[in-house]
């Protein structure tokens, strides 16, 4: 799986990230639960990436063992990442802090809770930039302001000073992304990033993301559960099913083609790219499948979808589907092609 | 408060006996006349509701009485006594805070280790051990075997080994609540946050995740306080400490209503000062406080 994309991807270019053969299972009482199931991709420089999928799929726990922020125990991860060609899950402890808001930052999916309530907006601000940038307490307050300025916050001198419950949910999350923007880091894991917002705030939170995203080159994953959002912001769209990356492919191609069942579930009826970039008959959440979404569970050996596709084969629940690039960059794992 | 004062004034009338029994044990040849007019005398013969009104009337006009057997006012005797027993309680809770945070945080740190489990094992032998036995503990071994404290007593050496009890016992439930509070805090989403930012572990700890544990633990400390003033008691005795605490239990021990009721009021009235001021402590620390 990981050698076809690697071979394969149109663009010669050196990925910023590489995730090669992600594993993440929790140990319960009732055994193992395999939350990712083996999992390959890269991010190229620039680009943003949106990795969809149902509730519970396991999109949060990919992006947080990228950053090593799973508590393990009860998580086990294997597998490897690479952050411009660097292994980062063999590193110390120390040498991890050093990539984690240098090299790869995230805004997660709670703007409420993943502020500290007892600190200044100042001193989460600058806390960073002081540890990576070593820069002193005055500069890094004059930092912290001009990010609160190009996330548009306004009057940011008075903000600084402030707590994080004088402010509303959307102000935190552009908090955090001033916080995740602040040493302009190669990689931005953006976790549901809106999915706590109201509409008009969650449209005004993108638009800050991808104009960020443009300006600065950043490359982004992108995780959410609105193929609206997809559609107007990521290169390129990953989709996960029960913990597997199921299809990979342009977000043209996506929506102009999708090839796995679950891809064309999701779609729904009218996969039409120019009535979902208009806005009309937009599924802007998934649509139902019938069928229950899988937990994470024991690991499954043929194709965790095949409970719920209309197309099931019989190895399909035997054998685990090889991945098939079909066009250049659209990489499908389903046994109706291979 | 005052009802309180009214029910406490009902309840001391249950234990068996009163002053005067107590008063002429000591002495022969009382006839029951005398006995009779010394309870007039005190007010001792209307029924004990009567008493308990008459006591919450007085008060309230700021006569607390006057002791049974010494017949000093009740107010001032208890008041001399106060400081005594405020330097014990300070000795022992610096000593508490001293001992049981450090340990408390430490074993939230090092959960599940080995280090936490002995921590814990140790504080619950803490929490459990009397504090009345600690302190006839440490009183034979300091005292009486090596002799280099002195056994009671009121001067500044003799504080030693009271406050050493009262720290140990409180240090003992002060670890379990700060390792529990900061067990709480490190599972909160902003200390991922700060973890996600490249933080070294130690700026995590001190920075993010110690203040919002000592709110936790200034709001649970409010409530063992009463609970540590009943160990006051308990321990001052044990040490013959002249702190109020030991006037109490002669004063139960004698059936001096007057000095028992004062000692009651003065008790909560410190309890309820103390928690006035950890609200104060509260505000100070917590920003989200000062704008509600
Ligand atoms: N700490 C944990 N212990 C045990 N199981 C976990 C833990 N964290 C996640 N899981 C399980 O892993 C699976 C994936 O969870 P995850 O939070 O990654 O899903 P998600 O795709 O982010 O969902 P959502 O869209 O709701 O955020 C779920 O079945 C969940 O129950
Ligand atoms: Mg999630």
């Amino acid at each position: 799986m990981s050698d076809a994309m690697v071979q394969n991807s149109p663009e010669t270019v050196q990925p910023v990230l590489s995730v090669r053969n992600l594993k993440v299972s929790f140990e319960g009482p009732k055994g193992r639960a395999v939350a990712v199931d083996n999992i390959s991709f890269d991010v190229r420089p620039g680009e943003m990436l949106a990795l969809v999928g149902e509730s519970g799929c396991g999109k949060s726990t990919v992006a947080l063992s990228l950053m090593k922020l799973l508590a393990s125990p009860p998580a086990i991860i294997e597998g490897s990442v690479y952050v411009k060609g660097r292994e980062i899950f063999n590193l110390s402890k120390e040498e991890i802090s050093k990539v984690r808001g240098k090299e790869m930052a995230m805004i997660f999916q709670q703007p409420m809770t993943s502020l500290n309530p007892v600190l200044t907006i100042e001193r989460q601000l600058t806390e960073g930039l002081m540890l990576h940038e070593g820069l002193t307490r005055k500069q890094a307050r004059e930092r912290a302001r001009e990010n609160l300025d190009l996330v548009g916050i306004p009057s940011a001198n008075e903000r600084l000073n402030q707590y994080p419950h004088q402010l509303s949910g959307g102000m935190r999350q552009r908090v955090m992304i001033a916080m995740a923007m602040s040493c302009k880091p190669s990689i931005l894991i953006a976790d549901e990033p809106t999915t706590a917002l109201d509409v008009t705030t969650q449209a005004q939170i993108l638009a800050l993301m991808s104009g960020l995203q443009d300006e600065f080159g950043i490359s982004t994953i992108l995780i959410t559960h609105d193929l609206g959002v997809v559609a107007e912001t990521a290169n390129r769209v990953a989709v996960m099913y029960a913990g597997r990356i199921v299809e990979t492919a342009t977000s043209n191609d996506l929506f102009s083609n999708p090839s796995h069942p679950y891809t064309r579930g999701l779609l729904g009826a009218v996969p039409r790219l120019d009535a979902l970039l208009s806005g009309d008959d937009m599924p802007s959440r998934l649509r139902e499948i019938p069928g229950n979404v899988p937990s994470a569970g024991p690991a499954v050996p043929g194709c965790p979808f095949a409970p719920r596709c209309d197309r099931v084969k019989d190895r399909c629940h035997t054998q685990r589907p090889t991945p098939v690039e079909l066009a250049p960059g659209h990489i499908v794992s389903c046994w109706e092609y291979a | 408060m005052l009802a309180a004062c009214f029910l406490v004034g009902l309840l001391i009338h249950l234990v068996p006996g009163d002053p005067v029994e107590v008063m002429v044990a000591k002495m022969d040849a009382v006839s029951p006349e005398q006995i009779h007019a010394i309870r007039e005398q005190l007010g001792l013969n209307a029924p004990p509701w009567e008493q308990s009104a008459n006591y919450v009337w007085r008060v309230l006009h700021g006569d607390f009485g006057k002791t049974i057997f010494g017949r000093e006012p009740v107010l001032e005797f208890l008041l001399s006594r106060l400081p005594n027993t405020f330097l014990l309680t300070i000795c022992g809770t610096v000593l508490a805070l001293a001992i049981g945070l450090p340990l408390g945080f430490l074993a939230a740190y090092h959960r599940g280790s080995w280090l936490d489990n002995l921590l814990m094992f140790i504080s619950v032998l803490g929490v459990s051990v009397p504090a009345f036995w600690l302190g006839l503990v440490l009183l034979v071994t300091f005292s009486v075997h090596f002799q280099f404290i002195p056994v009671a007593g009121d001067g500044p050496a003799s504080v030693i080994l009271p406050a050493v009890t009262l720290g140990l016992v409180y240090s003992a439930i002060i670890a379990r609540m700060t390792r529990s509070a900061m067990i709480e805090v490190l599972t909160e989403d902003f200390i991922r946050t700060a973890r996600s930012k490249g933080l070294p572990e130690r700026l995590v700890l001190m920075r993010h995740a110690l203040k919002p544990g000592m709110i936790a633990v200034v709001t649970i400390a409010g409530l063992i306080f009463g609970y540590m003033m009943g160990g006051q008691v308990i321990v001052e005795n044990v040490f013959s400490w002249n702190g109020i605490g030991r006037v109490a239990i002669h004063a139960m021990l004698q059936r001096d209503y007057p000095t028992i009721q004062g000692f009651i009021i003065l008790f909560a009235a410190v309890i309820v000062t103390v928690s006035l001021l950890l609200d104060l402590v509260y505000m100070w620390i917590d920003p989200r406080i000062i704008k509600s």
